[in-house]
């Protein structure tokens, strides 16, 4: 007597973190550009940097520290991540950011979807709170120091 | 109901006196004048008068404009202005009074209003009752001797109710909430629909004087509901003192409190409830307990007490159980001690990523609100198109031809809120545990102590005198006397405390009845009727006055709000209700709010509603209004007969655009030659 015990897997769908949903990473890069740099214009490292910083508190924590510090000094490296590089794609093609002198710029559609993000009071909360903390005083030239400064301490 | 008889402008200037005098009737009435001659300026002393002025934006004199304040022009020259004052007589269905407030003067304060008991302007006597009122200064809409709100609510016949404010507190919804809906200003009335509405900080302001104005069931229903749960609140709040008070009587004898739920119920189940005592980690009740001990102490006193030396070797055979019993449960404790600090681990554990999944979900919860958004401005990303091809793109920023498949953000949602119901119940759980082991150590400690006396007293007479009496007998008799009256005394205020909560219980009931008594749904029966009628006589109403913006058939009465809307549908996320000046030209969103005004007094008049049966319009003919709609309108206002309507227009300065639009209309007609105040009949000026 033969017996066939047959397993079956049913392939199904799995969880993702809402970082890679490309609306919100979207939404993410217009809060940036508009709360968090001077004349909505940003270089593509600060979309990283903050995009790391929204990640966790602890990060934001971190992030502001960097905002308050006079010091170049900062312990922590922040990541590059490709799904960011996607989102911006998506968001030059809709017409929500312009590339100027290879840095990134929200333009006016962008401001109208900003303006629905702002007025609801129930959206972002936290990300908007953090961003409004720390306002324009991380400036790309800064964080390109910071980056400069690595290569020759650690590279 | 609230009509107006004469409106009286007074101005002393150095030149002599000049007056301005209007008469009112029933009916359509119409103030004409051309643009500047002041025909707002009376509108705003009426609302002055009335103490209304809030409604301008502003408290007091400085909301009216320098023609009654400082200086008046008359014939090219510019004369100050020593004092100023304006009256008007109003009446309602019993009695005419007066009502005069001065605007500048420096005998009698601004901020009061002179009631005269009979109509003064038109016959003038002395013999008249006065009496004088503030506005503004707090009480103004309580204090019933001297505030006029107050005064003014009694006069109309009118009952405010209790409304919601917005720091959770209770106020009175004040007269002027009222009046945006029926008297409507140049300056800012014609913005929205109760446009110049003063918010006071009441909740859902608008929604709340057009319930009262329409004597909505829900006004009285809402504040029932409101009554009822504050019952509920104040009883739950007795109980949970009850119940801390009976767990503290429990606790002093060393047991805990069963049967009686923290949380009021009706069914208290008398033999289950009672205390539970832990005794070698067992769980026995208060009842068995006490007969336990009364027991020993039965045995213990039919037997004679011996001698250290007769009872030595049972002494000494007691004391090494007793010194064994003690190891045990040492170690016991120690043991759960430790297990309980585990368990507390567990939970932190547990609770850390509570949070972190409590953050995931109100980050999708975000994702999918800024996906709505997205779609709503045309994003192609947002509906999972390709911007440039329009091919679909999936709905994640990982790479597109992955094998595994993330779910949608709706399905992560889901996904996120089983686990943190999961998550909550091991928490639950994981609690409880931590409780019940907690008991158990607190008993067995008290156990550890018992015992530990009980050794040292048994070391204590091994070594006295051999001839003297056992202590040891002697002084557990002693405490077991004492542990039988204290059981007594617990007994006996526990029964005080079921007698409680049987008490608390039956009155728990009755507010459960209370509450199951109220309507079920929102709206009564009445209240849907008049909301009906409300939609669809403001239908009927946009169609008359020449509304084309958008097809009746899509217009509604909001039963959130209680405001005209239309409805627009939205492939993806369904139809969506918006307020209906998006969807307006300028011209028609006047004819909406000319609409809503009537027929929110139509409404109100047919089913005793609260309207005061009076309307102001202050130039309705706003964004070059065409003359065929306001002649419709007049004409709709004309048959109002009951109630009285005043409008004042200028008719686009034009004779015949007055002509054409009065056509065949009856009305009291007030004309403004050519500037407002001008002199007294008796002044040569």
């Amino acid at each position: 007597m033969r017996c066939f015990k047959v397993l079956t897997f049913n392939k199904r769908p799995i969880s993702i973190s809402p970082e890679y949903r490309p609306m919100y990473r979207v939404a993410q890069i217009v809060m940036v550009l508009k709360i968090a740099s001077t004349k909505n214009t940003a270089s593509l490292l600060k979309l990283h940097f903050f995009s790391w910083a929204m990640r966790s508190k602890k990060n934001m924590d971190e992030a502001r520290e960097l905002a308050l510090a006079d010091t170049l000094t900062y312990n922590n490296l922040w990541s590059v991540e490709p799904s960011l590089n996607r989102a911006l794609t998506y968001v030059i093609a809709e017409g929500l950011v312009n590339v100027e002198k290879g840095k990134y710029h929200l333009n006016n559609k962008g401001e109208l979807l900003f303006s629905s993000i702002e007025k609801d009071d129930n959206l972002f909360l936290q990300e908007k709170e953090f961003l409004n903390s720390v306002k324009k005083k991380i400036s790309d030239n800064r964080l390109q120091r910071l980056a400069k400064w690595w290569e020759h301490k650690y590279a | 109901m609230l009509n107006l008889k004469t409106l009286l402008i007074e101005a002393k200037t150095n030149v002599g006196l000049f007056d301005a005098k209007f008469t009112f009737e029933k009916g359509l009435n119409i103030i004409r004048g051309d643009n500047t001659t002041g025909k707002s300026t009376c509108i705003q002393a009426i609302l002055y008068c009335l103490g209304m002025e809030e409604l301008l934006g502003g408290k007091n004199q400085k909301t009216m404009q320098s023609a009654l304040k400082t200086e008046l022009a008359y014939k090219g020259k510019v004369h100050p202005i020593l004092e100023s004052m304006i009256s008007l007589e109003v009446s309602n269905d019993n009695e005419t009074i007066t009502l005069r407030r001065m605007v500048n003067s420096e005998q009698r304060d601004p901020r009061l209003i002179e009631i005269i008991f009979g109509p003064a302007i038109s016959s003038p006597q002395v013999s008249y009752r006065t009496q004088v009122a503030y506005v503004h200064d707090p009480g103004a809409a309580t204090d019933e001797t001297f505030g006029f709100y107050a005064f003014l609510e009694k006069f109309l016949g009118l009952n405010l109710p209790r409304v919601e404010h917005f720091e959770g507190a209770e106020t009175k919804l004040y007269l002027q909430t009222l009046f945006p809906a029926f008297f409507i200003e140049q300056k800012s009335g014609w913005a929205d629909f109760l446009a110049t509405e003063p918010r006071y900080g009441i909740r859902n302001v608008k929604s709340k004087a057009i319930e009262f104005l329409l004597n909505l069931d829900i006004t009285e229903n809402s504040r029932k509901r409101q009554a009822v749960a504050q019952k509920k609140a104040e009883l739950i709040g007795r109980w949970e003192g009850a119940h801390s008070a009976a767990t503290k009587t429990a606790r002093n004898c060393g047991g805990k409190l069963k049967g009686i739920p923290i949380k009021p119920t009706t069914l208290i189940n008398m033999d289950e409830a009672g205390i539970i005592v832990i005794k070698e980690e067992q769980e026995i009740t208060f009842g068995n307990y006490m007969h336990e001990i009364q027991e020993q102490l039965r045995r213990l006193e039919n037997t004679v007490v011996p001698t250290v030396g007769v009872a030595a070797e049972n002494t000494i055979k007691a004391m090494n159980d007793a010194q064994n019993q003690l190891n045990i449960k040492s170690l016991r404790h120690d043991t759960m001690f430790s297990e309980i600090t585990e368990d507390t681990n567990k939970l932190a554990g547990l609770t850390a990523q509570l949070q972190n999944i409590e953050n995931d979900l109100r980050k999708n919860k975000s994702a999918k609100k800024i996906q709505d958004y997205g779609m709503q401005l045309n994003i192609h990303v947002a509906e999972q198109s390709c911007p440039t091809c329009h091919q679909e793109v999936k709905d994640f920023l990982l790479q597109q031809d992955l094998e595994q498949v993330p779910m949608s953000i709706e399905q992560n949602i889901d996904f996120l809120e089983e686990q943190k119901k999961m998550v909550l119940a091991y928490i639950a759980g994981q609690k409880h545990a931590v409780v019940h082991k907690q008991e158990l150590l607190n008993s067995l400690r008290q156990e550890i102590g018992e015992l530990r006396r009980y050794v040292r007293t048994m070391r204590r007479e091994l070594i006295s005198d051999e001839r003297f009496p056992s202590e040891i007998e002697i002084e557990r008799k002693v405490t077991l006397r004492q542990q039988v009256a204290n059981l007594s005394k617990t007994d006996d205020s526990f029964s005080d405390h079921l007698k409680e909560f049987k008490e608390l219980s039956k009155e728990y009931e009755d507010i459960l009845k209370e509450e199951s008594v109220l309507p079920k749904e929102y709206f009564s029966e009445k209240d849907k009727v008049k909301l009906n009628a409300l939609e669809s006589e403001f239908k009927s109403l946009l169609v008359e006055f020449g509304y084309t913006s958008k097809s009746e058939d899509y217009v509604s009465i909001s039963r959130d709000t209680y405001l005209p809307s239309v409805e627009a549908l939205n492939i993806k996320t369904g139809s969506r209700d918006y307020n209906i000046r998006y969807d307006s030209s300028a011209s028609d969103f006047i004819r909406s709010i000319w609409a809503f005004t009537c027929a929110l007094h139509k409404v109100s008049q047919r089913s005793a509603g609260n309207h005061p049966s009076l309307i102001v319009f202050d130039e309705p003919a706003q964004h070059s209004m065409s003359n065929e709609s306001m002649a419709k309108f007049l004409k709709v206002l004309e048959s109002y007969t009951g109630a009285q309507i005043i409008v004042a227009a200028s008719f686009n300065n034009s004779e015949s655009d007055y002509l054409e639009t009065t056509k065949g209309r009856r009305f009291n007609l007030n004309r403004i030659k050519e500037v407002l105040i001008t002199p007294n009949m008796e002044n040569p000026v």
